[in-house]
């Protein structure tokens, strides 16, 4: 049976730091090197963040559930939550050419997450939000 | 957790950041910074010499509060970011927005230093 790696941790931002030792830890432990386990780890953190700011309603906090494991050359990691759903596509790509009067304040953690994995993918339905980075292992 | 510390260089007031920047920690860094502002210390230096992450978070606490320095006649320079850090920094195109510089000591004396006499801030190779 394949390795996976496990983590359910309530939707606080407290969690940040332990959900990012997690990750580490797993990417490690599955073949990727030091810079793309903290590539991943970085993905992983901006999308806990957006999940228990935006799609969890304030006071009302939920679970988020995190696993990772392999797939053919991908480290796959799957955030599971029961929130508001979310239209990655709809998100605009901020410009980070821009001098600092033009730069928006928003939009860069899902820059980041995009920057930092080989793909997402994100399903919205009853049962919650599924999102689903991948990130490719050295050879 | 972050750990926030300050002191007098030069011209500047610095804070140097210990720990990981994410967004549980912002609100922290951003309530030091205002209050450094309002207090007159618009002339800022932030040392990442300790700081081992920074997120989109961290981030934008720090693009406010460059934006409020100047606004107010001062400036907002960030010193000896580790490499992780920096390249969070590139990522997002911020080293174009802020002064990057390797020691504390320069970017505090950057403030004061006539144009063209003091060492030029970062560059990457």
């Amino acid at each position: 049976m394949a390795q996976a790696y496990a983590l359910t941790v309530a939707s606080d931002l407290r969690n940040l730091e332990r959900i990012a030792e997690f990750v580490t830890g797993a990417a490690t432990a599955l073949g990727l090197d030091d810079q793309g386990a903290f590539e991943i780890q970085m993905a992983v953190d901006e999308a806990c963040t957006n999940i228990i700011e935006y799609a969890y309603e304030p006071g009302t906090p939920g679970e988020i559930e995190i696993r990772c494991e392999i797939e053919e050359d991908d480290l796959v990691v799957t955030i599971h939550d029961r929130g508001r759903p979310f239209d990655l596509s709809q998100a605009p790509e901020p410009d980070t050419t821009c001098s600092l009067d033009e730069r928006q304040i928003g939009g860069l953690g899902i820059h980041f997450m995009r920057k930092l994995t080989d793909r997402l993918s994100l399903q919205c339905g009853p049962e919650g939000n599924v999102l689903r980075m991948y990130k490719r292992r050295p050879r | 957790m972050i750990e926030l510390t300050q002191s007098q260089c030069g011209q500047a007031l610095v804070i140097a950041v210990t720990g990981r920047i994410d967004a549980s920690v912002s609100p922290q860094l951003e309530e030091t910074l205002r209050q450094a502002l309002a207090e007159g210390h618009i002339r800022l230096v932030v040392n990442l010499a300790g700081a081992s992450y920074i997120s989109s978070s961290g981030l934008r606490t720090l693009l406010v509060a460059v934006r409020q320095a100047r606004e107010q006649g001062g400036d907002l320079k960030l010193c000896a970011p580790a490499p992780r850090v920096r390249q969070v920094f590139a990522l997002a195109g911020f080293d174009m927005v802020f002064e990057l510089w390797e020691s504390c000591e320069q970017a505090a004396a950057s403030f004061s230093a006539p144009q063209g006499e003091c060492p030029q801030p970062w560059v990457d190779d």
